[in-house]
């Protein structure tokens, strides 16, 4: 097995650098702060997660890289270095020419990604030649190529989304999103939709894609189980923050936030003893005008008075391993 | 087994679904989603139905409830066969029988408040007479789910509960009817991991209260492992293993489950699993693989395979196996 600490330190180049990330969406009840300040860096050929149960933000803050945020939202505030552009500040047409060749994206329903009325050949050779210089032949050849590698039959070559079953089309996606050679690729919730055993094939098949090419990799899932089975590094965000982030061993092992060991003791497994699974009381705060200090407090069994008041900073508490609670920020 | 323990009783059911070319011209195939399951259920046990999409094990659920024809087989309730029921037994055992769904994003009326929701069941019913029997039977229902003071629920509507309210809200039209049984499709997939453990917690503390039982129908493994009392798993409308959940979980024996089990991921990073992936996907239930319907996929399987649709053979107490090849240790 390898240690993840030291996976990090062999790839020390820096991919993508995010900081401060903040995210809004303007609704008509207010302003939603979605992400409100999000730091995190990925090196080349590392897998990162982004984990947190639904409304923390993990989405959103993944989409605010590639600026595919829907025209209610905006970044706020915050960097987002990738290959030394700021992509929360480059103009739409340099934007473009990154998407794609540079950062792609897997989405979940993969159904519902992929056009219903054109075969798997012509969006995948679209794909190839609205971002590169190719003849049409060219293109064609490079899709079997891809069809090839994502363990899909060339005889699937002139099927329609419909006609694929929904493991079937997850391999179209990712044949996708690997047409142009990128060098990052974002995964949201790329098995959470299909069966386990199906999962299993595809979880596999990023694997062995992610090592073959070296990709870099933002996995986004709630799935802390497919989490701990693909990841070298983990962020665990809560309501629109990373309140935890390191190592994905160092995490499991010893998880220092409250709400990260509440979580992984909330999460029913198939091997080990049966422990008794336990709950987080109450639910997450409104990210529409949100209280003032820790997130989690509300719910936190370690909260103490000064929670509710100062918020607290991701503090290094392990080799790479930090938490932002006040309990292990060295105040208390 | 007394007739006392035993609360429903599964005899060979078949649920096969006629594929028409045109609108009224004979069937020219049959989707055959459930292909001679059987089952019993135990007084106040939690039975669960496990399987990938597909498998038939909703169809199950819902031909139990009456919300789909049966093509064959029993189903003895309470002395009552019922999926033949005549009219009038019939109100009555819908009273025994309730269902809980996935999704109570979608199970629940946007335009009904809480209280009308819980005291819906009744009013079609014809339960309650007097508005206050059926105000003190919401009460006790809604207290029971835990959702406290009950009276702050009444006015509210859907959209103002979270997730794992509005499942308890679902589980309190359920209870509301006091049944014998309650199917739950699925009740926690929709719901965040960390109000998944309350909602199922809440479900085994009900059982004691109301002396309820649960057919519980889920895809995920280790949530059955964590709250079910016995587990039947199902590949293409059969049952292929069926025994207690431990024994099931812990030493499976049919090469489906042995396969299934082992691809489940485990929220620990230092586990490596030896997996056991099958290749391909589940073949069509239109056209049935002959023989052993998993011999396409099976790692172990023999020529005979394809001849010999095998049964549930008891190789433990109380652990049945539908596969002659397994290794009984």
């Amino acid at each position: 097995m390898e240690d993840t600490s030291q996976a990090v330190g062999r790839l020390s180049d820096t991919l993508l650098s995010v900081s401060d990330l903040k995210t809004n969406f303007l609704t008509r009840e207010g302003v939603v702060q979605a992400v409100r300040g999000v730091s995190f860096h990925l090196h080349d050929g590392e897998v990162l997660g982004l984990a947190g149960e639904s409304g923390c933000g993990k989405t959103t803050a993944a989409l605010s890289i590639m600026r595919l945020l829907p025209p209610t939202a905006q970044i706020v505030n915050g960097q987002i270095l990738f290959k030394g552009k700021d992509m929360a500040k480059i103009g739409e047409k340099e934007l473009r020419e990154l998407r794609w060749k540079e950062i792609s994206i897997v989405f979940q329903g993969s159904m519902n990604a992929l056009n219903p009325v054109k075969n798997i050949s012509e969006q995948i050779t679209e794909a190839i030649l609205l971002h590169e210089k190719v003849t049409y032949a060219q293109a064609l050849e490079r899709t079997k190529g891809l069809l090839q590698k994502v363990g899909l039959n060339l005889s699937k070559l002139k099927s329609y989304p419909h006609e694929l079953s929904g493991g079937m089309r997850q391999r179209v996606m990712i044949a996708m999103s690997l047409a142009c050679n990128p060098s990052l690729v974002i995964a949201d919730e790329p098995v959470t939709a299909l069966d386990v055993m199906v999962q299993a094939q595809i979880l596999k098949l990023i694997k062995n894609l992610q090592s073959e090419l070296n990709l870099s990799m933002i996995l986004i899932t709630h799935d802390l189980s497919v989490m701990a089975d693909a990841c070298d590094r983990l962020a665990v965000m809560y309501a629109g923050k990373i309140v935890e982030y390191g190592g994905v061993e160092a995490i499991f092992d010893d998880p220092v936030h409250p709400y990260t060991a509440l979580l992984i003791k909330a999460f029913p497994s198939i091997e080990g003893p049966i422990g008794e699974l336990r709950s987080i009381p109450g639910s997450p705060p409104p990210l529409l005008n949100p209280p003032s200090g820790c997130g989690f407090n509300p719910r936190c069994p370690r909260a103490r008075e000064e929670c509710s008041r100062s918020e607290p900073q991701l503090v290094e508490v392990g080799n790479g391993h930090f938490a932002a609670c006040e309990s292990v920020g060295g105040k208390y | 087994m007394t007739q006392e323990q035993l609360l429903l009783d599964v005899h060979d059911l078949k649920v096969w679904f006629p594929v028409r070319k045109r609108l009224l011209s004979k069937a020219k195939a049959y989707v055959r989603a459930v292909d001679g399951v059987s089952f019993d259920i135990r007084n106040r046990e939690v039975f669960c139905l496990v399987g990938e999409s597909g498998c038939g094990k909703t169809t199950v659920a819902n031909t139990l409830l009456g919300l789909v024809k049966a093509t064959s087989g029993s189903a003895i309730l309470h002395q009552m066969d019922v999926l033949n029921l005549p009219k009038e037994q019939k109100r009555e055992f819908r009273r025994k029988t309730q269902m809980i769904f996935q999704d109570p994003y979608e199970s629940l009326n946007p335009h009904m408040t809480i209280f009308d929701i819980v005291a819906e069941p009744l009013d079609v019913n014809h339960l309650t007479t007097h508005p206050d029997e059926k105000e003190s039977r919401v009460t006790e229902s809604l207290k029971a789910v835990g959702l406290t003071p009950p009276q702050s629920f009444f006015d509210r509507y859907p959209h103002q509960l979270s997730g794992g309210q509005r499942q308890r809200v679902a589980i309190a039209a359920a209870l509301v009817m006091r049944p014998a049984l309650i199917v739950a499709d699925e009740p926690v997939s929709m719901l965040d991991i960390s109000v998944r453990a309350g909602i199922l917690k809440l479900m085994l503390d009900l059982r004691n209260e109301f002396h309820l039982t649960y057919l519980f129908i889920t895809h995920d493994l280790a949530t059955a492992r964590n709250f079910v009392d016995r587990v039947a798993v199902m590949y293409l409308g059969r049952i292929v293993e069926m025994g207690d959940t431990k024994s099931v979980i812990e030493t499976p024996l049919h090469p489906y489950t042995k396969a299934l089990i082992s691809v489940v991921p485990v929220p620990n990073p230092k586990v490596r699993k030896q997996k056991i992936l099958l290749a391909g996907e589940i073949p069509s239930p239109i056209e049935v693989p002959s023989g052993c319907r998993f011999h396409t996929r099976c790692p172990i399987a023999r020529e005979s395979c394809s001849k010999q649709e095998p049964e549930l053979q008891e190789v433990r107490p109380g652990h049945f196996v539908a596969c002659p090849f397994v290794d009984v240790k």
